[in-house]
C-alpha cells in the first residue's frame, strides 16, 4: 500500500513532458485495464516522447480521489498543460478522448 | 463516453481574461459539464467504481468486476489468507490456509480459530487480534487442529477492519515449517562438513604424529637389523663344509635369523611409509622409480588386503618418473585401499587386485589398479575426485582420497582415470610422464666382495645412540678402521688432532651438537674433512634454515644396513684416497 502512484514512463523525456496525464482507476477491472490501453494507444500515436501517464490506483490511495475531486473510476485527468480536463469512461472513443485533451 | 470540456480555443480563452463574467461563466459552464457527463457516465454503466466521501475518508464502491480477479489471486497465493468475525469464527479463507493447518477448507470455514490456537497460545493470540484493530500486527504461532498430526509453525499478520458495521480481522498467515526444515537441512550439512573438516584435521594430526612415531622407531630398528645382518654373516663364516657337526643347528639358526631379518625388514617399509604420509616428509621433486613408491604402498596394505584378495604385483618395466616418492606412493596407497574397501572380506581366493605398471608408446609410465569388487555406479563415476564425495559410512571415508590422488597426478602434469562396472570391478590408471635417459637411483645393491681385497679405509661414526655406534664398530672392524663416538664435539677434537677419515657418517639429531651444527663447524675448520661427511636421519626434514651444505648434501636414510656403509666406504676411498700418513 506504500505505492500512492504508478508511473507507467513509457517513453521518459529528458525535460517535464507536455502532457501529464493522470488515470484514476479502482483494482485491475476489465474497464481499468481497458482504459489503460487505450490511454496508451492513444498518447503513443499523438503525443509520441510528449507525454507521461499516471495510474492511480484510489484502492491503494483513496485520499487521492478527494484532492482531485474523483467521483467516479476510470476517469482520465488531465493534469497538463493548463487547463484541467477530465474524460470519464474506458477511453475507447478516441476522438472523444482528443477532444476532451485537447489534441487536434 | 463523454467529454468534460469547456470550449477551450485560444480565441475564448483569450475573451476571458478580457473579460470576468465570460470567464465566470466559463468556468461554471466546464463544471456544469463536468457534473452531467458524470451524471451521464454512471446511468449509463460507463463506471466501474464510485469513490464516497465519509467521516472515515473516501471509501471506493467497486460496481463489477474486481472481486473475481481478487479472488483468483488470494488462491493463488503461497501465503494463508482468512477473515475472521467478531467472535473468532474463520468467515473466509483461501484453500493454502486451510493447507498449511492440515485441514480440509470445508471444516475451516464457519469454525473458530481457537480451535487451531494451542491453549498456552490463547492469551497471546487474543492480544496479537487486539492490536489488529489498532494497526498491523505480527507473531509466531504453533497452530496445531484437533486430529492433525504435526503442528504448523507459521507467522500471522493481522489487519482489522469495520466491514457493515462489523468488526472484522484479516489474516495473513506464512508457512515457517517448509522454512524451518530448510533451516535445519543446512544445519545438518553444515554439521556434516564440520565432521569431515575435524577428520581431516585429526588424520593431518596422525600424520604428524606418525612423523614422530617413524622417527623413534627407526633408530632402534636400525640397529636391530645391523645385527641381525652381523648375525648372519657370523653364521656363514661358521658354517664351513669343515665342520659337518654345527651344520644342522647352523641352518636352523639362520632360518630363524632369516625371519627376524624379514619382520624387522616390513617393519621398516612400513616406517617408511608412515613417514611418507606425513606431510613432514619433504616436498621435493626428483627422478624416482615408481616401483619404490609401489612396493611402499603394497608393504602397508597387505596385511588388510590378504583377507579379501589376491594381490598379484606385475610392474617391472616401469620407467623413472619425476616426482615425489612420497606423494606418489600416497596415491598408490589411497588407490590400494580402495580397492581392498571395494572388496568384501571372506573371499580372497576369488578376488584379485592387479597392480600393473608399463611404459606406454610415447614413454610414459602406465599404473594400474585393478579389483574384482564391488564397482561404482554410473552416476558416481563424474563425482568420485570430487572432494567430499564419498559412498563409504561416515568414520571409514573422508572423501579426500580421491581428490587427493587427482591433485597430486595433476601436478606431476599426469592424469588419473577409471573405468568401472558394477558388481565386476573396477580400474584406475595413472599416467605419468616418463623421464627418457635419467637413472633411476635404485637400492645400493648388496656387496659381494670379498672383504679381503678391500684395502683397510678408516670411518669415523657419529651417533648418540651407543648400541648403533657399537653394532657399526663390530661389524666393520674386520674391514675398516672404525672410530666411533656418540659426541659431535669430541669428533670435532679428534679431527683437530690430525686425524682423518674416508668417511664421516654423522647423526642429524643428537642432544648436545647437532649433525648440521657439526658440519658447519667443520666446514670452516676442516674443508677437505668436511666434504667427507655424510648425514644419518630417522626421518629428518630438512628446514629453509638449514645452511646450503645441510640442503644439498645427500642423506643415509635410517635404517641403513652395513652393505650400504661399506658401499659409501667404497665409493669414498675409490674416488679420493685419503693422503698416505
Amino acid at each position: 500500500m506504500t505505492a500512492v502512484v504508478k508511473a507507467l514512463r513509457v517513453k521518459r523525456p529528458r525535460v517535464d513532458p507536455d502532457y501529464l496525464l493522470r488515470l484514476f482507476v479502482s483494482g485491475f477491472t476489465a474497464r481499468s485495464q481497458r482504459a489503460i490501453e487505450n490511454l496508451q494507444n492513444i498518447c503513443e500515436r499523438y503525443l509520441a516522447g510528449r507525454y507521461r501517464i499516471e495510474v492511480v490506483d484510489l484502492h491503494q490511495s483513496p485520499g487521492l480521489a478527494r484532492d482531485e475531486q474523483i467521483i467516479a473510476t476510470p476517469t482520465l485527468l488531465k493534469v497538463r498543460p493548463f487547463p484541467p480536463q477530465r474524460v470519464i469512461g474506458d477511453l475507447s472513443q478516441v476522438d472523444k478522448v482528443l477532444h476532451g485533451l485537447d489534441i487536434k | 463516453m463523454k467529454i468534460l470540456t469547456p470550449a477551450a480555443t485560444p480565441a475564448t480563452a483569450a475573451r476571458a481574461k478580457k473579460s470576468p463574467p465570460a470567464r465566470a461563466f466559463r468556468s461554471l459552464r466546464v463544471r456544469l459539464d463536468e457534473a452531467e457527463q458524470t451524471l451521464a457516465a454512471i446511468r449509463t454503466g460507463e463506471i466501474d467504481a464510485l469513490v464516497v466521501g465519509g467521516p472515515a475518508g473516501e471509501r471506493v464502491f467497486t460496481l463489477e468486476g474486481a472481486e473475481r480477479g481478487y479472488r483468483v489471486l488470494m488462491e493463488a497465493m503461497s501465503e494463508g489468507v482468512a477473515t475472521l468475525s467478531e467472535q473468532g469464527l474463520i468467515s473466509y479463507c483461501n484453500a493454502r490456509f486451510a493447507a498449511i493447518v492440515g485441514v480440509p477448507l470445508e471444516q475451516t470455514i464457519g469454525n473458530p480459530i481457537s480451535r487451531l490456537v494451542t491453549a498456552a497460545d490463547r492469551e497471546r493470540f487474543q492480544a496479537l487480534i487486539a492490536a489488529g484493530t489498532i494497526g498491523r500486527s505480527e507473531d509466531e504461532f504453533w497452530l496445531q487442529a484437533p486430529g492433525v498430526g504435526a503442528p504448523a509453525l507459521v507467522r500471522l499478520a493481522v489487519v482489522s477492519l469495520v466491514m457493515d458495521g462489523a468488526q472484522t480481522h484479516c489474516l495473513v498467515m506464512t508457512d515457517l515449517t517448509e522454512q524451518r526444515r530448510q533451516s535445519a537441512t543446512i544445519a545438518a550439512e553444515r554439521a556434516r562438513m564440520q565432521t569431515r573438516l575435524l577428520l581431516a584435521d585429526r588424520m593431518s594430526s596422525l600424520g604428524t604424529l606418525a612423523a614422530g612415531v617413524a622417527h623413534e622407531i627407526n633408530n632402534p630398528l636400525a640397529y636391530a637389523l645391523t645385527s641381525l645382518e652381523l648375525m648372519t654373516k657370523r653364521l656363514t663364516e661358521l658354517a664351513v663344509p669343515s665342520r659337518p657337526m654345527g651344520c644342522e643347528s647352523t641352518e636352523w639358526l639362520r632360518r630363524q635369523l632369516d625371519r627376524a631379518h624379514e619382520g624387522a625388514e616390513r617393519v621398516r617399509l612400513i616406517v617408511r611409509g608412515l613417514k611418507a604420509f606425513s606431510r613432514a616428509d619433504d616436498e621435493t621433486m626428483e627422478v624416482i622409480d615408481p616401483r619404490r613408491a609401489l612396493d611402499t604402498s603394497i608393504a602397508l596394505v597387505l596385511n588388510e588386503v590378504r583377507h579379501r584378495a589376491q594381490l598379484v604385483k606385475d610392474y617391472d618395466t616401469l620407467p623413472a618418473v619425476w616426482a615425489n616418492e612420497a606423494r606418489l606412493a600416497q596415491v598408490f596407497l589411497n588407490l590400494l585401499v580402495n580397492a581392498t574397501q571395494a572388496i568384501p572380506a571372506g573371499a580372497a581366493t576369488h578376488n584379485e587386485i592387479r597392480v600393473s605398471g608399463r611404459a606406454d608408446a610415447e614413454g610414459r609410465a602406465v599404473i594400474e589398479v585393478r579389483d574384482t569388487g564391488c564397482g561404482i555406479e554410473a552416476d558416481h563415476l563424474g563425482l568420485i575426485f570430487d572432494p567430499f564425495f564419498t559412498t563409504k559410512p561416515q568414520n571409514v571415508g573422508t572423501g579426500l582420497g580421491l581428490a587427493l590422488c587427482h591433485a597430486v597426478i595433476g601436478s606431476l602434469d599426469g592424469q588419473i582415470t577409471v573405468e568401472s562396472k558394477p558388481g565386476e570391478g573396477s580400474v584406475f590408471r595413472v599416467v605419468l610422464p616418463g623421464v627418457k635417459g635419467a637413472a633411476v637411483p635404485l637400492p645400493v645393491p648388496p656387496s659381494v666382495a670379498p672383504a679381503a681385497v678391500n684395502p683397510r679405509g678408516r670411518l669415523l661414526f657419529i651417533d648418540d645412540e651407543r648400541d648403533t655406534c657399537e653394532v657399526v664398530e663390530e661389524a666393520l672392524a674386520s674391514i675398516h678402521t672404525v672410530v666411533a663416538t656418540t659426541d659431535a664435539r669430541q669428533a670435532l677434537q679428534l679431527l683437530a688432532a690430525g686425524q682423518h677419515f674416508d668417511v664421516i657418517l654423522c647423526d642429524i639429531r643428537m642432544p648436545e651438537m647437532t649433525g648440521v651444527d657439526f658440519l658447519s663447524r667443520l666446514e670452516i675448520d676442516n674443508p677437505a674433512q668436511a666434504s667427507r661427511v655424510v648425514l644419518m636421519s630417522g626421518g629428518y626434514v630438512c628446514r629453509p634454515e638449514d645452511p646450503p651444505i645441510v640442503r644439498s648434501r645427500k642423506l643415509l636414510e635410517k635404517p641403513f644396513t652395513i652393505d650400504q656403509v661399506s658401499s659409501l666406504m667404497r665409493e669414498a676411498m675409490q674416488r679420493e684416497p685419503l693422503a698416505a700418513g
